[in-house]
Order: structure tokens, then sequence, then C-alpha cells
């Protein structure tokens, strides 16, 4: 994964002797808490519920062991011991104290690490496919143009107080799991004879206002992606509304313009800036890349590959998992791990000190000292040797980290929700919980088969509810806490936003809604059809007359 | 009200001197963008406001001696991209930040091209003369060194 040299070394010091001199000032009264704010919120600090809340960018979600460690540490020594992951991939610490952030934000930048732009009205943290690199159908490793584009928007000096926050997301593979179409801009890199080009969406967005994202350039040579890029975010900085923060993301812009005059518009400032030093150059992006080439892989042994299979016939617990938590890598002989953190009764994302210590070990032994982290809120070891498999399972379930449920009802993505978050409207933990506790039937769950189940606590949508193909939303009624049930949402290239099932539940009666949603697709299902083709063919009357019939 | 200014010493975009306006000799107010397009004899000097369509500028900047960019709020950052997107058409004489901006944000704006800032307390102009003495290192090309990093950095 990249390396810092001196200069991003310098960059990031910099940043934290600024934010202390700020944090200071603000304690002093020299900076007033209006003025502190979008200062603060530029690295990563919130003002939340019960304490503030750190959010740590996890660049495009890789993570080194040295790095996790670290984390633990800062768990350890500023907060209550464990971490959350969040779908964008980032790391929040909930119970910092605001005199301590300055020192959490120099520990960090000791391992290479920041806060820079996870949150304030400015271009976050750039996302990508979790498999980056390590995945088939890939057709270039999206990374160093991550890494590209990360260096590009750190401390943008025109792009700081946009309208609204900026969110762009980067896949290369023909399926999508950056989810490219939800962003603000999605990039899908592509080859094209010897050239890398982009096709660039604009104004997708989930929130309050669900749109899918519209193609806005096709095939730019990526050379031009930071020119091109410059010229969206200066059309939105000048054009975007600022009167309604609902109405302010680049989305309702696109939609109000119309994507053409929107482009039209874009491309009369990227005229002032195409043919100019942002061109990105051969050697930049071969030094970038060079951060990313492939480990040192081991040749493929049909041995290993053998006492694999032996394993498997033996052991139905550890195929279970093999089956469900590990994906084919592009290397003979290596397999990619997804590590749920969605066990009975945590926050799904949530993860302890001593388990950031064990991935971090796990890392070192088995998967070249690199993680990932996952807009689903779970780890990745993308490169471990088939012949380590077991060890590696056996290891996992010490810590409880073996959980054989990824693509499954159990792995839910839940925002933190009106646990700890200030804007939410209700919880949406309890509610993963509750849904959790009651299919506690493994055999039942994988009978379901692939289904994701979104929980957001309020119409911010961090959950993403609308492209689970169950989504929750928790809602805000006379000051009780309802939740909105909606079906049929996806990720990926077919996005879709899914649709409101009708009246919303109180909190005890969700397990049941779900379990009656449940049973409409297990009745209906034909052959070896999923939740959403069932969905698909019989449409969302079926389950709307199952949930509501009972409960009237 | 002070001003900060680089506009005398072309040669160090990181040397600002701090002066007292009403001290020198006095300027007709910049009269906004509305005003200056319906003057038959153009000013040489002009407000913009956030949201203005300053097109009419765009092939007068040669003859423009002050471009004067409020900032109503300090968050709204549309002032940025219009001093950026100014520099990058040619223009060449004085940008002048007021209004609401902040100390936090002088270098943002140095770097986006502004070189004057009116403050109201000779204190606060001071403070941001010393910040941007300062020299930070920077991924973007700026107003002050025109090449991003990546064609900076020795291969």
């Amino acid at each position: 994964m990249y390396q810092y040299d001196h200069y991003d070394q310098a960059i990031v010091d910099q940043r934290v002797a600024q934010f202390r001199d700020q944090t200071q000032r603000f304690l002093s009264g020299a900076l007033s808490a209006e003025e502190y704010q979008p200062l603060r919120l530029q690295n990563g600090l919130y003002i939340q519920r019960h304490a503030p809340m750190l959010r740590i960018a996890v660049p495009y979600g890789m993570i080194s062991s040295g790095q996790l460690r670290a984390i633990a540490e800062i768990t350890r020594k500023y907060d209550r011991g464990y971490a959350h992951i969040s779908t964008r991939q980032n790391i929040q610490i909930n119970w910092p104290e605001l005199e301590r952030v300055p020192d959490i934000l120099a520990d960090l930048a000791k391992v290479q690490m920041h806060a820079i732009q996870t949150s304030g009205n400015c271009i976050r943290n750039i996302t990508t496919d979790q498999f980056a690199g390590v995945i088939d159908g890939e057709q270039l490793d999206p990374r160093p143009y991550c890494e590209i584009l990360r260096q590009w928007s750190t401390l943008h000096p025109e792009f700081a107080f946009l309208p609204r926050k900026f969110k762009i997301a980067i896949s290369a593979n023909a399926t999508d799991r950056a989810a490219i179409l939800a962003h603000d801009v999605g990039i899908e890199l592509k080859r094209c004879d010897q050239d890398v080009v982009a096709d660039v969406y604009v104004g997708g967005g989930l929130g309050r206002t669900p749109i899918i994202g519209s193609l806005l350039k096709a095939n730019l040579p990526a050379e031009d992606l930071i020119s091109y890029l410059e010229a969206v975010v200066r059309v939105y900085n000048q054009f975007g509304r600022r009167d309604n923060k609902y109405k302010a993301r680049i989305k309702i812009l696109a939609k109000a313009m119309g994507v053409e005059a929107f482009g039209a518009k874009v491309d009369a400032q990227w005229a002032l800036k195409k043919q100019s030093e942002l061109q990105i150059t051969e050697s930049e992006l071969a030094r970038v890349s060079s951060y990313f080439s492939a480990p040192d892989y081991q040749p493929f042994d049909v041995q290993m590959s053998a006492k694999l299979e032996a394993r498997l016939n033996e052991n139905r617990l550890f195929a279970r998992w093999f089956e469900k938590n590990t994906l084919a890598h592009r290397q003979p002989g290596y397999r990619i791990v997804n590590i749920a953190l969605k066990s009975a009764g945590i926050a799904p994302g949530d993860v302890t000190h001593t388990q950031l210590d064990a991935l971090a070990q796990l890392a070192d032994r088995f998967s070249f000292g690199e993680l990932r982290t996952t807009h689903q809120q779970n780890i990745v070891l993308a490169d471990v040797p088939q012949s380590q498999l077991y060890e590696l399972w056996q290891a996992l379930q010490v810590h409880e980290l073996a959980a054989p449920v990824i693509g499954t009802l159990h792995d839910m993505i839940c925002c933190p929700g009106g646990d700890f978050c200030s804007l939410a409207n209700a919880k949406s933990i309890p509610i993963a919980q509750a849904i959790q506790a009651r299919f506690d039937d493994l055999d039942y769950v994988y009978d379901l088969g692939p289904i994701e189940l979104n929980i957001s606590g309020c119409m911010n949508a961090c959950g993403h509810h609308h492209i689970g193909h169950i989504g929750i939303l928790g809602v805000d009624k006379k000051g009780r806490e309802f939740y909105q049930v909606a079906l049929g949402g996806r990720q990926g290239r077919d996005a879709s936003i899914g649709k409101i099932l009708g009246p919303s539940f109180g909190a005890e009666e969700m397990p049941d809604v779900i379990a009656k949603i449940l049973n409409v697709y297990l009745k209906e299902r034909l052959d070896e059809e999923t939740f959403l083709q069932t969905y698909d063919r019989i449409g969302i009357d079926p389950f709307k007359e199952a949930v509501y019939a009972t409960s009237h | 009200m002070q001003h900060l200014t680089n506009t005398a010493t072309h040669a160090d975009p990181y040397h600002f001197s701090v002066f007292d306006p009403s001290a020198t000799e006095p300027h007709a107010a910049a009269p906004n963008l509305t005003d200056w397009i319906a003057a038959d004899i153009k000013p040489t000097r002009v407000t913009v406001a956030p949201g203005e369509d300053f097109s009419a500028l765009l092939n007068q900047l040669h003859k423009l001696q002050v471009i004067e960019i409020q900032f109503p709020v300090f968050t709204d950052g549309r002032g940025f991209s219009t001093a950026r997107e100014l520099r990058e058409r040619g223009y060449t004489g004085t940008l002048q930040a007021t209004g609401a901006f902040i100390l936090d944000q002088i270098e943002y704006l140095s770097r986006c091209g502004f070189n004057a800032f009116e403050f109201q307390s000779e204190n606060h102009a001071k403070v941001a003369q010393l910040r941007l003495a300062h020299r930070q290192e920077v991924y973007q090309g700026d107003a002050r060194q025109p090449l991003p990093l990546f064609r900076r950095r020795p291969n």
C-alpha cells in the first residue's frame, strides 16, 4: 500500500499543528463555536450526543497492521477500548475528549494516518472496491488513481467550503462494489487499448432525496481526471444551493439544471484547465502504482490444495466458513478472506481493541501485513494462502471473528443511530440486534440466501437503507421512534432505490415484520430464486398483504 | 480598517504588508457589479458578490486594477472559486477579499489568488501577515507555486 515520503508526512504534521492551535483558540475563547465548527468537522470531529466522535480516515479502505495496532492503542489510551468501522470504510471512536483530540491526531500522524476531510462540506474520503487488486474481473487496479485523487483533494484550497459534503467512489470492475451510482461523483475506470479511460457519473446519492447517478462524461482520458474533477467541483461550488442544506448536494443541482446543461458548464471550466499542469504525469502514475504492485506470492502447490480439500471434507464448520466468508483470488493458491464484524450482541461494525490487535497479528502472519475495511462494515484479509486458511480460521474463532455470515441476513449495515449520533431520529443498533437474535438459527439464515438488510437511524442514510434488499429507516413521530420498511433496493450496476412497504412500525414489532417478509419469500420462491429475484417477479403486494393483514 | 497586501512585492508571494488605507491616496469605493456593467466608462475597480455572473468582466480583465470579492459569511466558499477562475483567465491585478472571511481561511484564500485582504482590526491583519509568511507543504499547485506536488517531487 501507499507509503508517505517526507512531503506527505509534512502535510499531515502541519495539519496536526494547525488543529492543535485551532482547538486551543477555541478552548480559550479566541475562536467562536461557530467558527470552530467547520474547522473541526474538516478534521473529522463531531460533537455528539454523549461525547465528541472522531472519524479517522482509512483512504479507500487500505490499512496496515501497524496502523491497526496504533488504532487499538488509541482506543485504549483515549477512548473506551473499541472502534467502529463506518460505511465509508473509515474508523470511528465514540468517546474521545475534545482537549485530547490534537494528541490523538499526533499519534495517528506517527503511523501515516489522519482525520482530514472525513466530515464537513468538502471532498470526503475516496472509496473503492474492497477487493481491488486481488479479485477477478478487474480491468485495472483502481488504487493508484484513488491515491492520486486523495492527494489532489487533500486540503484543496478552493474546495474547503462547498455547499455540502462531496463523496467520490471509484470502481474498475464489471461488478461494482463501490456503489459508484450512489455517489456525488462515481468513476468507472476502464482499459481502452493501451490507455485507461474513465466514465464519470454525477449526482447519485442517498439521504433525503435518493437519486441514482447519471453519466456525465464517457471515456475521459484518465490523465485528465484531476482537471475534469476540478471543473465539476467548481461548477458545484459556484451553483450548488446554499439556502437549504437538504437541497445542497450536487444531485439536486444536476437534476435542476439537467445533466446536459450541467455538463456544458463543466466543459467550459474544463477548457481552462485541460491542457495544464493538472494533467497526471506518467512518472507520477508509475511512482504511485509501484506501491500497489502484487506482493511476493508463493507458487501454487497442488499438495497444499489437496490438504485444504481434506480439511473442508472433514470439518463442516470450517467448510461453512470457507464457503461464506472466503472468495476466489486472482492468484492461484490464495483466497480473499472476509471477517464479519457482526457478532451477536455487538453493534454492526464494532471491533474491540483486543480484536484489533489480533487482526493486526493475523494480517502479519497470513496476509502480508495489510487489511481492508469495507462499506459493509467488515474487514478483509486480501492475500491469504489456501494452505493457511485452517490455521487462520482457528485463530479467528478464538477472537470471535469467525462468524460465517458474510452476505447473509446477519451481515447487516447499520449506522450508529440514536444511541450515539445527534442527527438520528431513532435508534438503529437495537433493531439490528433484535433481528439478529430473532433469526439466530444459521441454517435458516443460510437457507434464505443472499440478503442485504440495511438500517439507518435517520434520513441522512448513513446505513444505506435505500439500497438494502430490505431497508429500514428510523423516523420520529411525536417523540416516539418508528421504523419504515422498504423492499427491493440494491447496490451495484443495477442500483435502485427500495419501495416503501407502507406505514411504519414500532421497534418491538420489527422482528415480526421481518419474519413475515421472509416467510412470503420462502413460500413464493421458485427453485434457486434469491430474495431479490422473487421480489422482482411477484412485486411488493404479497409482502404488503402479509405484513399488514395480521396487524389490523 | 486595515489592509494586508503584497501587490507591491510581486516577487515574493509570501511577503505581505499591513497598512491603513485611509492614510494613503483615497480611492473611490469599488462599484458593485451591476453598476459597473451599467457604466459607460468602465471603472478600474469592481466588487463581486457570491452568485453574481461575472462573465461581463472577462474581456475587460486587463483593464481592471482591483476586484473585490465579498464574503457575506465565512462558510460561503464561492469566492474561492471566483478568485481562482479569474486568475486562470489571466487577471493579474489586485484581488481583494472583503467581509466575513476568517483568519483560518487566509492560506486558502491566498493560494486561490487573493493578494489583498481587508480586516477590521490591525491585530488580525498582523496575525494574517505572519501566517502568510509561513511556507507550508501542499499537494496542489496554487497562486504562489503553480506546480502541483506531483510535478515537483524528485523522481
